[in-house]
């Protein structure tokens, strides 16, 4: 079998589930008479994201613009943090309790405060984007710089290595997986983190906001169909950003990690 | 009786299940008439403006006619409308424009009667800010409940344009800010933000030709099924209504405080006072107004300025919305109003 037939074989199962599950749908709503209110058919969401797509596009603009900004100051900050805490045990003792406290405290709840002190919009969503998305790269870059192959760290020790140099050619790359990975998950994380944020510290430039201020302003006006498609948008935004991240980290890796290595 | 009693609420069960039925049956006849069950859900926490609901409870004005109300505290995930249309409850209250938007997606809903003849919702700020009318707005940032239509026609018909963040139902924004503004009820906000040292000036939304009703509504399809209850639950909440605001108000404002112990008495007063200086609940008599009444003509135009801005999915008539028969007739508008 070619390789282009089997990828196409490949594909058939989970079009069938597709198309079951859509049946379903269909079956559900006719059955039940459930109303479009409660639950549209999926060709009514189409439509409604097809007469909403102008609103749509904005509002997932306006949320890729804070799940970005957020998304990069997580990464950032959270990687020099790190490194902060993987230089010295006694810096990490000191302070990772109290990163652990600012990850437990539920952003929720700090949306207010945020809002208050940032005002409402972009700096305050960029904010709690950054909340939801900081903590994986603080705690896997971490682990990275302290989990140093000890060999290799003699062989430094060995080579009368700088401490500077160590940092940059033994204790960087050898984070750089772990790092990577803390990424891949604030990336999963940043597009929820936005919409989060813009539902709660939102706001709209002539009745256009993000994601989430959509979501109110949709069901307010009990319009249900572009509430799903609101939904459906979201959806096309995470995983449009969670394929850049997963590309930047092939992108890093693929040249020289094990993981990325080809088995022979 | 037992037997029936449990198919009945097995029947109603199952019908409740089915997110489209009826809880409540019509009164049966008979000396010992049981009362009929009904839930009203009010579209915010116990508070004064639903103080003629609870005084028909307290009085036993609904027990009169028959009927066993409950009143079921709203908040901001309250969602009246869908309760009221996916059988949840039998009544809730709201405004007319967010009911003909309801209607405009195809739910099916039918305004009875108002508990206000003017809404008390207006545009509050700092009267330091400069701010002296509608137009004074203009550019401005403002916390506002998103998606209302009222921000829709004051951009369509004053041009006005805003900067909208959604509402959150607090007040630390506006007191931190001297530039803050917010939408608010005339009954409610103005008084804690006073409370707390600002000195707070106020736009009615009325005065800017938006003229929405307060409203108590149902489904229509408990309306076509109980007519009798809904007509008594009209006649004796606009009694309770009367009485609210005119007579003792004790049990009411007790009830009201225990569910909501934010409710202190001088807020109470202060509300209802702002409720009749301002004539929301009774209207203008020189008008014609008076407690409970929908004025067809009056509706119409508001359907026709919402039908104007574009905000209903779908065209909505008069008589989708609202149905007069259920109003008691000296409460009717006259024709010669019309």
């Amino acid at each position: 079998m070619n390789p282009m037939k089997r990828r196409l074989l490949a594909l058939i199962p989970p079009a069938l589930t597709g198309v079951v599950l859509i049946a379903l749908w269909y079956a559900v709503k006719r059955i039940f008479e459930i109303p479009t209110f409660v639950l549209p058919s999926p060709d009514e969401i189409l439509t409604a994201a097809w007469v909403e797509r102008s609103v749509l596009w904005s509002a997932m603009m306006v949320t890729v613009r804070g799940a970005l900004l957020g998304f990069l100051a997580a990464v950032g900050v959270g990687f020099v943090l790190a490194m902060a805490l993987g230089f010295s045990p006694r810096i990490k003792a000191s302070f990772y309790p109290y990163i652990l406290v600012m990850q437990m405290m539920p952003v929720t709840i700090l949306a207010p405060v945020f809002v208050l002190w940032l005002g409402q919009g972009l700096p305050s969503i960029v904010a709690i984007t950054f909340m939801i998305g900081f903590f994986p790269v603080v705690a896997n870059t971490t682990m990275g710089f302290i989990s140093v192959d000890r060999n290799l760290q003699e062989l430094f020790l060995m080579c009368k290595a700088t401490r500077s140099q160590e940092v940059r050619y033994l204790r960087i790359p050898g984070a750089m997986p772990y790092f990577l990975t803390g990424m891949k998950i604030a990336g999963t994380l940043a597009p929820i983190g936005a919409i989060v944020g813009d539902f709660l510290a939102g706001g709209a430039q002539n009745g256009v906001g993000g994601i989430g201020y959509m979501t109110i302003s949709y069901f307010s006006q009990l319009k249900t169909p572009a509430l799903f498609a609101t939904g459906l948008t979201a959806c096309l935004m995470g995983f449009i950003f969670v394929g850049g991240v997963n590309w930047l980290h092939w992108r890093l890796l693929h040249a020289w990690h094990d993981s990325m290595v080809k088995k022979e | 009786m037992k037997q029936f009693t449990a198919t009945f609420v097995a029947i109603l069960t199952l019908v409740t299940l089915s997110g489209c039925g009826e809880k409540a049956s019509a009164p049966t006849q008979g000396a010992a008439r049981p009362l009929t069950k009904i839930t009203l859900q009010t579209d915010w926490y116990s508070q004064p403006e639903h103080g003629g609901f609870y005084q028909a409870v307290a009085k036993g004005y609904y027990r009169e006619a028959g009927l066993d109300v409950t009143i079921n505290q709203g908040g901001p995930n309250g969602i009246p409308r869908q309760k009221v249309a996916t059988g949840a409850v039998e009544f809730a209250i709201g405004r007319t424009d967010e009911l003909v938007i309801a209607v405009g997606q195809g739910v099916p809903l039918v305004a009875v009667g108002a508990l206000m003849q003017h809404d008390p919702q207006a545009i509050m700020f700092h009267k330091d800010s400069g701010i002296r009318s509608f137009k004074d707005l203009q550019g401005r940032g403002m916390m506002a409940e998103p998606g209302a239509a009222w921000l829709k026609i004051l951009e369509k018909t004053m041009g006005i344009t805003f900067s909208l963040m959604p509402l959150d139902y607090g007040l630390s924004r506006f007191l931190t800010d001297k530039k803050f503004i917010q939408q608010c009820f005339i009954t409610n906000e103005p008084y804690y933000v006073r409370q707390q040292g600002a000195d707070p000036g106020t736009l009615l939304l009325s005065d800017a030709g938006i003229m929405p009703y307060r409203i108590w509504y149902t489904s229509r399809s408990f309306l076509a099924k109980n007519p009798d209850v809904v007509r008594a639950f009209t006649a004796a909440s606009i009694r309770g209504w009367l009485d609210y605001i005119d007579g003792d108000r004790k049990d009411a404002d007790a009830a009201i405080s225990a569910l909501n112990p934010k409710m202190t008495p001088e807020f109470i007063a202060y509300s209802v006072g702002a409720m009749r200086e301002n004539k929301l609940v009774k209207g203008d008599p020189a008008k014609g107004e008076k407690v409970g009444q929908i004025d067809p003509v009056r509706f119409g135009a508001e359907i026709a300025q919402l039908t104007s801005i574009g905000v209903l999915g779908q065209p909505v008539k008069l008589a989708d919305v609202f149905d007069e028969k259920f109003l008691p007739e000296d409460v009717r508008a006259k024709p010669a109003a019309k």
